[in-house]
């Protein structure tokens, strides 16, 4: 579910295209993805603070709190809500990661993680909302991940919170996690979880730093969709210098299957790679002909939450093998 | 309407010559189009290496070493088929919507009236959600699905105008809409309560030719042949039944007999044509009506001419849907509504003066 939850999330803002990797990209030649490109690292990595150091500063919580939503509207936080409908599974698994999962008192029935879901009360699936019902729980916060019902809910006196789509910058999810440490009070908690991923992060910049662009990738998500730019994945390939065969297409696209053939992918990922494999059109491209197409992990990758790392080193580490300890 | 209607045309039942001229002006446009339809396409591909990679493939003459195996590749397996598979669809739609225009003497009826599309998509959405694994090898359980509900939406509506004691053709129109809604409803529900997954499933039912392979022409075949040559050889009687009940009978025709056999034979085109191209509107709709505003009702000349410009009309559509948004495409379904809806009202203005008449 990588399109569906990241394009149901409406229009991020328009990012002009980042700077092209280090240096001239290496031609296409006939190998398998297997293979990485020879260069010398350039510096020692700088030393990422520890989780232990973390933890000895203490963040104190901080309340009143303001927190600037989506639109720009402000909202005041008092004390930590106690109630929270989680519209998002990212922002679900964000809490219960930071350990305030109590608070969460309804979501929708798409989420599915951590198992403590199952206790929690399913107020709609991610498109439809039972409002009545939203009201009758009579929630402190309602968090949600698109807009369409967020003016019905605050029209009938909830509080609602909707945070900045992180699609453009994968990076923006560290501070989407301090956000909800900031709200439930689990500062220290949340700021430990946030550099964790962002040292992660780091950790992958870093080793590929000075390699040139790596190989060419194509993700179908499903009947030949695929993420281009502005787009989470698109970012997961930027950083990962994979040279995504949909840089000229704008969010999620249906990419033309002679298009994909033209611009001959060395990585391919699907979630359904039988599909691909059984049509003869493409059956001349490397990860179809070595049936090498790679099945990628949704859970991880489609959700911006405390998994998320988990789906990119997964990647970093099938794509460039043995350069990731 | 009035059987006087067609004594202007009593020469032409006794004398009607086949529309020869007009059938291979026709197919001749196909065949152009189908040209345009495979030189062209979102990667640039000069028009030189296209005919040289057909004519190597009929083994005219030997492949230069100079034609990469991607342009070979993108013509043969793509390109092609895919415009083959336009053409078949586009003709089937364009064949059972006159049929079923003729049928229900209804000038708006069109291919998926009588609960086909709704059946199909069912059809789909309950192999898509249920999980089994839809793909043996080459077989794709997903069009058998779908040919199948729709098979059975029509079936079931038919039953009922049975039931319902008398087969007047308004009776299952009736009904074909009821089953319809009730499939429609159904899918619904099936999409409300499952996975978030759905856009495959989405994109298929929007419909278009973005999976189209060689073996999806080949597998609607036997089906289209068996369907078509059924109406074509019913065509004189498709107008005999535009004349009054009584009329027709008088002219010992078996109606009943041949309207079931009709009913039949266009849904199992559409349904097949439905099964690979999803749901694809407006053409089985235009086309005929087309056919009529130029050249008159007689369904022997309408029914074959209504394929024709249906086939040609789908290429250029599917043609459109691959390069206007480029590397990406659109459904087909969006081009044939946005390009049909403003020429059909254009040919609608232009014979003004004449009307749509005949079913």
């Amino acid at each position: 579910m990588i399109g569906m939850a990241s394009c149901s999330e409406g229009p991020s803002p328009k990012q002009p295209d980042p700077p092209a990797p280090a240096s001239t990209p290496v031609p296409i030649k006939p190998y398998t993805h297997k293979q990485i490109l020879p260069s010398t690292p350039i510096a020692a990595p700088t030393r990422l603070p520890t989780t232990k150091e973390i933890q000895s500063q203490k963040f104190p919580a901080q309340f009143p709190l303001t927190i600037k939503g989506r639109d720009g509207s402000e909202i005041i936080f008092h004390k930590p809500p106690e109630r929270i409908i989680a519209y998002d599974a990212a922002a679900v698994e964000t809490i219960f990661a930071i350990g305030q999962g109590h608070r969460i008192i309804g979501t929708h029935s798409w989420v599915s993680y951590p198992v403590e879901v199952e206790n929690i009360e399913k107020v709609g699936d991610a498109f439809n909302m039972n409002v009545e019902r939203i009201l009758d729980l009579d929630p402190d916060l309602v968090f949600l991940f698109y807009p369409t019902f967020k003016e019905k809910l605050e029209k009938a006196g909830l509080k609602v919170l909707l945070l900045e789509s992180v699609d453009d910058d994968l990076m923006k999810m560290a501070d989407t996690f301090r956000t909800w440490g900031q709200i439930t009070g689990a500062v220290n908690e949340a700021e430990i979880l946030a550099k964790n991923f962002e040292s992660r992060v780091a950790k992958i910049k870093f080793i590929l730093d000075p390699y040139h662009s790596g190989p060419s990738v194509f993700q179908d998500v499903g009947d030949l969709w695929t993420p281009g730019n502005n787009t989470l994945m698109g970012n997961v390939f930027q950083l990962l210098k994979l040279k995504n065969v949909a840089h000229d297409v704008d969010n999620y696209g249906q990419l033309s299957p002679e298009v994909i053939i033209d611009r001959n992918p060395q990585i391919i990922i699907s979630s359904n790679p039988d599909l691909l494999y059984q049509n003869p059109a493409f059956n001349k491209l490397l990860p179809i002909k070595n049936k090498s197409i790679f099945k990628s992990n949704d859970d991880y990758l489609g959700i911006p939450g405390p998994r998320f790392i988990l789906g990119l080193e997964e990647l970093a580490n099938e794509f460039y093998p043995g350069i990731f300890k | 309407m009035k059987p006087t209607t067609y004594t202007n045309d009593q020469d032409l039942v006794l004398t009607y010559k086949y529309p020869w001229n007009k059938i291979t002006i026709g197919i001749v446009i196909i065949f152009i189009c189908a040209v345009i339809g495979v030189a062209i396409g979102s990667v640039y591909i000069p028009v030189t290496s296209v005919f040289l990679i057909l004519f190597s493939k009929l083994n005219l003459f030997n492949e230069s070493n100079e034609l990469t195996p991607a342009w070979h590749t993108i013509i043969w397996n793509i390109r092609f088929p895919r415009v083959v598979l336009a053409l078949l669809v586009g003709a089937s739609l364009g064949i059972s919507g006159a049929t079923y225009q003729g049928l229900f003497k209804n000038p708006l009826a069109d291919p998926y009236l009588i609960g086909v599309a709704s059946g199909a998509s069912l059809g789909a959405t309950i192999v898509f959600l249920s999980g089994i694994p839809f793909t043996y090898g080459y077989f794709s359980l997903l069009p058998v699905a779908s040919f199948c509900g729709g098979i059975i939406a029509v079936f079931i509506a038919y039953l009922i105008s049975i039931k319902s004691g008398n087969t007047h053709l308004s009776t299952l129109l009736l009904a074909g809409l009821a089953i319809g809604a009730f499939a429609t409803a159904i899918t619904g529900i099936l999409m409300l309560r499952s996975d978030p997954d759905l856009r495959p499933l989405l994109s298929w039912l929007m419909g278009g030719f973005i999976r189209a392979q060689w073996s999806h022409s080949i597998l609607i075949m036997p089906y289209m042949i068996i369907g078509v040559s059924f109406i074509l050889g019913y065509s004189r009687i498709l107008n005999t039944m535009q004349l009054e009940g009584y009329y027709a009978e008088s002219l010992g025709v078996n109606i009943e007999k041949t309207k079931r056999i009709l009913i039949v034979s266009a849904t199992l085109v559409t349904a097949t044509a439905v099964s690979f191209s999803g749901l694809i509107g407006f053409v089985g709709l235009i086309a005929p009506h087309i056919i009529r505003l130029l050249w008159g009702t007689d369904y022997r000349t309408l029914l074959p001419l209504s394929g024709l410009v249906g086939a040609a009309f789908l290429i250029l559509a599917d043609l459109a849907a691959r390069t206007i948004v480029s590397p990406i495409e659109l459904p087909v379904g969006i081009i044939t509504a946005l390009v049909g809806s403003p020429f059909f009202v254009y040919v609608l203005l232009k014979t003004k003066g004449s009307t749509v008449d005949g079913y």
